[in-house]
């Protein structure tokens, strides 16, 4: 006793809360000290057992998880949080990171997932899914000040068929596009540079050496 | 002479009525307009409130129950290998149902801002799928309701939808750019084409009505080199 860390269940799902149960039953780490049914149980419940851990349902009736988090994180600072969520969503998990989460998990977690995830927590480290790095640069066009610019590959295309002097008619026969989106790409290109004539676009290019 | 007086009195007579009528019948025509709008609002509100709803059931209460059973099931018998194909398979049912859910209604969609909505949703698809998507915004955005937004977003991903299941595409770029006075969408794929007989299909169809609904114009280009959608949507005043 004493050892074991303790740990909050706020979840509105039964089936979910016994599978917990089950998991953690007699285990020589965790243990249940209790469960909460809503936001508002569960804030009645931690001001009493001051938990170490509390494993919080994001979808939940009264108070839902994401303000429920917030109320902890403001009145019991020192009480680790772990996010429990059907949502892989990044915005959501984002959410929860911004509103003081110490951790993430989808509820189709493994068990050895969980008892690893509630032990780092724990010991203070943040456990959030992993993500794939999403970013990556233009193929062909290392530009930076391009990149930056936001102009796409195609747009690149034609921003250097047009310092080739080309006409609208003939880089949308070199390209297979229609003449209309010829011309869109043009407008679009000089939206993004903020440019607002031929002339400054040529300049623009010149002086860029694209 | 009194014959000619009664004539002209009556044709006045006739005149008067007939512009009478005439007026009347702009009025109902343009009541009838504004009958239509509010009704496909309605229309639309009431079926984007259902699909909110749907979404919500098929995550929470079914995606909860299957995360439920894995829970409990885990704990059954450890290293049990016909378990752990049960379990395998409720991790399949369980993705099978998030994709549904979210196709019908992003989570969190009235607080969370279109682009970000966008960029999160081509992230996934990046990390699965055959297609590699390039999504751009550029200008400011929040310049439509979140109605108006949910129409952008259905619009968007019906153009993403069409690239996925028909174009054969490896590579696709989806841009908005927020003008001063509108929204420009733009959908690239270097895929093989609109087949002819796919040309009024039911994806392009709701496309144009979405788009119609929010008054903007479309313009479709396509050859075996590619499909190019480029959508405008003013920006209500």
């Amino acid at each position: 006793m004493g050892e074991k860390i303790q740990l909050v269940i706020a979840d509105d799902h039964k089936l979910f809360i016994e599978g917990l149960q089950s998991i953690l039953d007699n285990h020589p780490e965790v243990e249940i000290a209790d469960i909460a049914e809503n936001g508002k149980e569960l804030l009645e419940i931690v001001r009493k057992k001051k938990p170490d851990v509390v494993l919080l349902d994001i979808n939940m009736p009264v108070i839902n998880g994401l303000e429920a988090l917030k109320y902890l994180k403001r009145e019991f600072g020192q009480i680790k949080v772990i996010m429990l969520s059907t949502y892989n969503e990044e915005h959501v998990v984002e959410k929860a990171k911004a509103q003081g989460a110490n951790g993430y998990l989808l509820k189709n977690v493994n068990k050895a997932d969980l008892i690893q995830t509630i032990n780092l927590v724990h010991l203070g480290q943040s456990c959030f899914p992993y993500r794939l790095p999403a970013k990556q640069g233009l193929p062909g066009i290392s530009d930076g000040f391009l990149e930056q610019s936001n102009i796409t590959k195609r747009e690149g295309e034609i921003l250097q068929l047009i310092k080739t002097g080309l006409t609208n008619q003939q880089m949308s026969e070199q390209l297979h596009l229609s003449i209309y989106t010829v011309e869109t790409h043009r407008k679009n290109i000089m939206q993004k540079l903020k440019l607002r004539n031929p002339a400054e676009l040529m300049k623009f290019i010149i002086s860029n050496n694209l | 002479m009194g014959v000619v007086f009664e004539t002209v009195v009556i044709s006045f007579g006739i005149l008067y009525r007939y512009n009478l009528f005439k007026r009347e019948k702009e009025r109902l025509a343009f009541e009838l307009e504004i009958n239509k709008t509010q009704t496909t609002l309605q229309l639309i509100a009431t079926q984007e409130a259902e699909r909110k709803r749907i979404a919500e059931d098929l995550h929470d209460a079914l995606g909860g129950n299957l995360a439920s059973i894995k829970m409990n099931i885990q704990n059954m018998a450890p290293g049990n290998t016909q378990l752990s194909t049960v379990v395998g398979l409720l991790d399949k049912a369980s993705e099978d149902v998030r994709s549904i859910s979210h196709n019908l209604m992003p989570p969190e969609f009235s607080e969370t801002n279109l682009k970000d909505l966008l960029a999160n949703y081509y992230n996934q698809l990046n990390n699965r799928g055959s297609v590699r998507f390039n999504f751009h915004t550029s200008g400011i955005d929040r310049r439509f309701n979140k109605i108006d937004e949910l129409m952008i977003y259905r619009i968007v991903s019906e153009l993403t939808n069409n690239i996925l299941k028909h174009s054969h595409a490896t590579e696709a770029t989806i841009q908005l750019i927020y003008y001063e006075e509108y929204l420009e969408i733009m959908a690239e794929d270097n895929g093989v084409g609109i087949a002819p007989q796919i040309s009024d299909g039911i994806g392009l169809k709701n496309i144009q009505s979405r788009v119609n609904y929010l008054g903007g114009k479309i313009n479709i280009h396509s050859n075996s080199f590619g499909t190019t959608i480029i959508a405008m949507v003013n920006y209500k005043k």
